[in-house]
């Protein structure tokens, strides 16, 4: 009964933005395309809940879309030692079991993605920043963080509900093809969607979980505030971190972040633990 | 593998908001310039070289190519970083060998005056 009010409920959210753009102008409504959106809502409430196998196949199929962008660095030392470190620090997150994998792709952009079931990666200027093994299991700390939370599932459940929106005005408005609505997400809707930041606890959250994965793998968790306060001592204008800032908060702000964390750790403190040097 | 009940929810999923990714990578190209290469922008001294004489151009794809992208090409990505995976026990080996000890570690309770805390409000 519950769930079938909250897709009650999703269903008219999507109608009321028909009904707004009813006021705007006359309407030829295409009552299949109604259906198919209606439709999409209610399974769209789903997305959270995808079991482990439905979250990888989903991961890799977006995993395989981005790294047409960013081809993968052709290191084949330097990306298994990446593995060896993620996957060290992934086993200490609370899933341990996920097929992760971790890669070094190639940007001159300074950030690092992750794709839901398990798939983390690092820009190659992103890399060049390190200095040391630490800050990579910080680093990579941040993003397992995403994905053992599924903050990424969530934005892509809320992105299929407006989606949905979408559908249905333009199915009255345009009856424009599926093609053409994918190209107009593509040309910056969507985009927009994707890039856009996880909302600010999502983050905090991850910064905090990185210090502890990290901590609990044996590096000195410090290493995640001397990354950070690196990245907050160069300029916002600096067009290496114009990637970075359109997905993650200020450095300023998550330098605060880190900083609380590291005082809250129970079992190790900053200055504890190791610093080894990057050594594929 | 996914659930017969899960599978619609992926294929839609895959078509609406896969593309997105790569879309995504665009407009972010697109801010720092078309026609961009990527060939040793990084110049390590004392790291390994990420990459070596390879450059790609990216960002001169129309859109349409983005989203008909060959699946062989990306498939074969998903494959290589099949090929790179650290098992559980790879990855125990490395920190064995480095002297990474894991430790019971967990996060406190928040101060409520830490500096990021919200204002409280009336």
């Amino acid at each position: 009964m519950r769930r079938a009010l909250v897709g009650v409920r999703a269903v008219l959210l999507v109608l009321g933005l028909l009904g707004h753009a009813t006021l705007a102008q006359a309407i030829e409504i295409n009552l299949g395309k109604v259906f198919d959106a209606a439709k999409s809502v209610a399974q769209s409430r789903q997305v959270a809940n995808l079991s482990e196998p439905e979250e990888v196949t989903l991961g890799d199929e977006i995993a395989s879309r981005t790294l047409s962008a960013y081809p993968l660095v052709d290191n084949e030392p330097l990306q298994r030692y990446v593995n060896s470190v993620g996957r060290w620090v992934a086993l200490q997150s609370e899933r341990p079991s996920l097929p992760w994998r971790f890669a070094l792709a190639q940007s001159d952009q300074m950030n690092a993605f992750a794709v839901p079931g398990g798939v983390v990666l690092i820009t190659s200027a992103m890399w060049m920043s390190l200095q040391n093994e630490a800050e990579l299991a910080c680093v990579i700390g941040h993003e397992v963080a995403h994905i053992v939370r599924k903050h990424h599932l969530a934005l892509l459940e809320q992105g299929a509900l407006i989606e949905a929106g979408k559908n249905l005005i333009d199915a009255g408005i345009q009856g424009g093809s599926g093609k053409d609505l994918a190209k107009r997400m593509a040309l910056g809707e969507g985009a927009e969607l994707f890039t856009r930041k996880l909302d600010r606890g999502a983050e905090r959250d991850a910064d905090a979980d990185g210090v502890v994965y990290a901590a609990r793998a044996g590096y000195d968790p410090a290493a995640c505030l001397s990354f950070i306060q690196r990245m907050a001592a160069r300029k916002v204008s600096d067009s290496t971190l114009g990637s970075l800032y359109k997905t993650h908060p200020q450095a300023s702000e998550r330098v605060v972040d880190v900083t609380d964390s590291l005082t809250r750790l129970i079992g190790a403190q900053a200055g504890s633990g190791a610093l080894p040097p990057i050594r594929p | 593998m996914a659930s017969p009940q899960g599978l619609p929810i992926i294929r839609a999923l895959i078509a609406g908001l896969g593309l997105l990714a790569a879309s995504a990578a665009h407009a972010q190209l697109n801010l720092t310039g078309i026609l961009r290469s990527v060939t040793g922008a990084v110049a390590p001294e004392q790291k390994p070289q990420v990459q070596q004489g390879l450059t790609t151009t990216m960002g001169v794809r129309g859109i349409d190519d983005v989203q008909t992208a060959p699946v062989s090409s990306a498939g074969a990505d998903i494959k290589q970083l099949d090929n790179w995976v650290a098992t559980p026990e790879a990855a125990q080996a490395f920190a064995g060998r480095t002297g990474l000890l894991a430790r019971p570690v967990s996060l406190g309770a928040q101060a409520a005056n830490y500096p990021g805390a919200p204002e409280a409000k009336p």
